[in-house]
């Protein structure tokens, strides 16, 4: 199978998995984030600096997929991930349903 | 309402039955096929909402929201000037 | 010398005649039934090979040919218990033919069969999906929402880290909201639609595209008489404001017919 390697689509794919990966840990960060805000230790400066600097993250991340055009990518990855995460579960939960067969017989 | 059969969306519910429902022979009796995909990935992903695979929903149109807030908050930012309420007021 | 060994099956149908069907089966093979007592099974003669393909073309072909046997053999017959794709019986002892094994199967399976058919008898399967559009929702919601409301005002009075901070506070309250009401359709929707039906089984929803999420994914077992009623409940919920209704149909009753547990012998 002849896989066309050209230097504009490698770098599409590419670039679309690294976005997808930094959206998923930057995802986590928030949570994380988030649950120091919540919880109250941060004094009202330290929340202020923290949402800042999310949400430069942000605004930082959507102008990269938007220069490299990768929005839609990206978009794409992370739905396929969720999909294999989906499929992951299922399997653990009906075991009978996905368990391979193999041929009988000849 | 009627129930229709005959569209491209109503191939995908055929798809759905035909390839993984019906009446199970015994197995010693059946042919086996090793695995899943029985057809190649692309007839059920090409099938299954041909147009785009993206999926939309009001965190996309939230986040989206957001962005647009944050990007014009940031320009104002070193303009110093405060936001509009009718700008917050747009987003929900 | 019959080289083509497997039976490839179609449906088991409430007759006990012996008839062919003709060449409109999987690659314009004959069709045509082998009776035992009053069922009979709908076949065609082919090697003891899958059929499998990357070709979509070639796959819908031999979907659409699988289905226009069983729509056939509904237009003669009545009730037809359905196989799925790809179901071929391979005869294990050289000494009996192929025909006697599928008669065979049918003696074996008679009374599951018959029960089957019984469940099954002037009913046909129905799909049923609901959508809702989260832009109309959550507006309403917004709207609605004290909490939301409430939040909005202060982000107005915040700096920009903490107005970021509040922003996503926003977001996971609307989307908490959103997603009991969901909840609270999925069961409101459910509770007004299994009237209508003598079985449903709950599908899992699919990545809808555009801006519809699929909220509800039924197939529904539906007496012949209570289609229109079915349709008219269904015709209500397509009409309230950001919901939509795909409703697709009659199919055989492949959701309804699968046996509980899969018994492989020696297990």
């Amino acid at each position: 199978m002849a896989i066309d390697i050209r230097e504009d689509n490698l770098k599409h794919g590419v670039l679309g998995l690294v976005l997808a990966l930094v959206e998923i840990i930057r995802d986590a960060l928030k949570i994380q984030a988030f649950k120091r805000i919540e919880s109250g230790i941060l004094s009202e400066e330290e929340c202020e600096r923290l949402g800042q600097a999310l949400m430069d993250l942000d605004i930082a991340l959507e102008e990269i997929k938007e220069e490299q055009g990768i929005t839609e990518s990206v978009q794409a990855v992370r739905d396929g991930l969720d999909d294999i995460v989906d499929g992951v579960i299922d399997r653990i939960a009906n075991p009978e349903r996905w368990r391979e067969e193999t041929k009988v017989g000849s | 309402m009627e129930p229709t059969r005959d569209t491209h969306a109503t191939l995908v519910d055929l798809l759905d039955r035909v390839l993984d429902k019906g009446l199970i022979l015994n197995a010693d009796l059946m042919i086996h096929v090793a695995g899943i995909p029985l057809l190649g990935v692309k007839l059920n992903a090409a099938l299954a909402g041909m147009e785009t695979m993206l999926k939309y929903g009001i965190w996309q149109d939230w986040d989206e929201a957001q962005r647009s807030i944050a990007a014009e908050e940031w320009r104002q930012k070193r303009k110093e000037v405060p936001l509009a309420d009718s700008e917050i007021a747009t987003t929900f | 010398m019959e080289q083509e060994k497997g039976r490839y099956l179609y449906g088991v149908a409430a007759s006990e005649r012996a008839v062919r069907l003709g060449p409109m089966g999987i690659e314009g093979c004959d069709v045509y039934t082998i009776p035992y007592e009053d069922f009979c099974a709908i076949v065609h003669n082919c090697p003891t090979e899958p059929y499998q393909s990357t070709d979509e073309e070639m796959v819908k072909r031999w979907v659409s040919a699988h289905q226009g046997v069983l729509d056939e053999a509904k237009e003669r017959f009545g009730a037809v218990i359905p196989f799925g794709f790809d179901t071929i019986l391979q005869p294990r002892d050289e000494a009996i033919s192929p025909d006697q094994v599928v008669k065979d199967w049918l003696k074996g399976d008679y009374e599951r069969l018959r029960a089957l058919m019984e469940k099954i008898k002037d009913r046909d399967e129905y799909g049923v999906q609901i959508f809702y559009e989260p832009g109309v929702v959550g507006r309403q919601i917004a709207e609605q929402s004290q909490e939301i409301q409430k939040l909005k005002e202060e982000i107005a009075t915040k700096s920009p880290g903490m107005a970021y901070i509040y922003r996503q506070k926003l977001g996971k309250a609307a989307k908490a909201e959103m997603e009991k009401l969901a909840d609270r359709w999925f069961k409101d929707f459910y509770s007004r639609l299994k009237p209508h039906c003598d079985d449903i089984v709950i599908e899992k929803t699919r990545r809808a595209n555009g801006d519809r999420v699929m909220l509800l994914n039924l197939s529904c077992l539906v007496h012949k008489e209570k289609v229109d009623s079915l349709g008219r409940e269904l015709e209500e919920i397509n009409n309230m404001d950001g919901f939509s209704v795909h409703f697709s149909g009659p199919w055989p009753p492949y959701s309804f017919v699968a046996k509980a547990v899969v018994s492989i012998k020696g297990e």
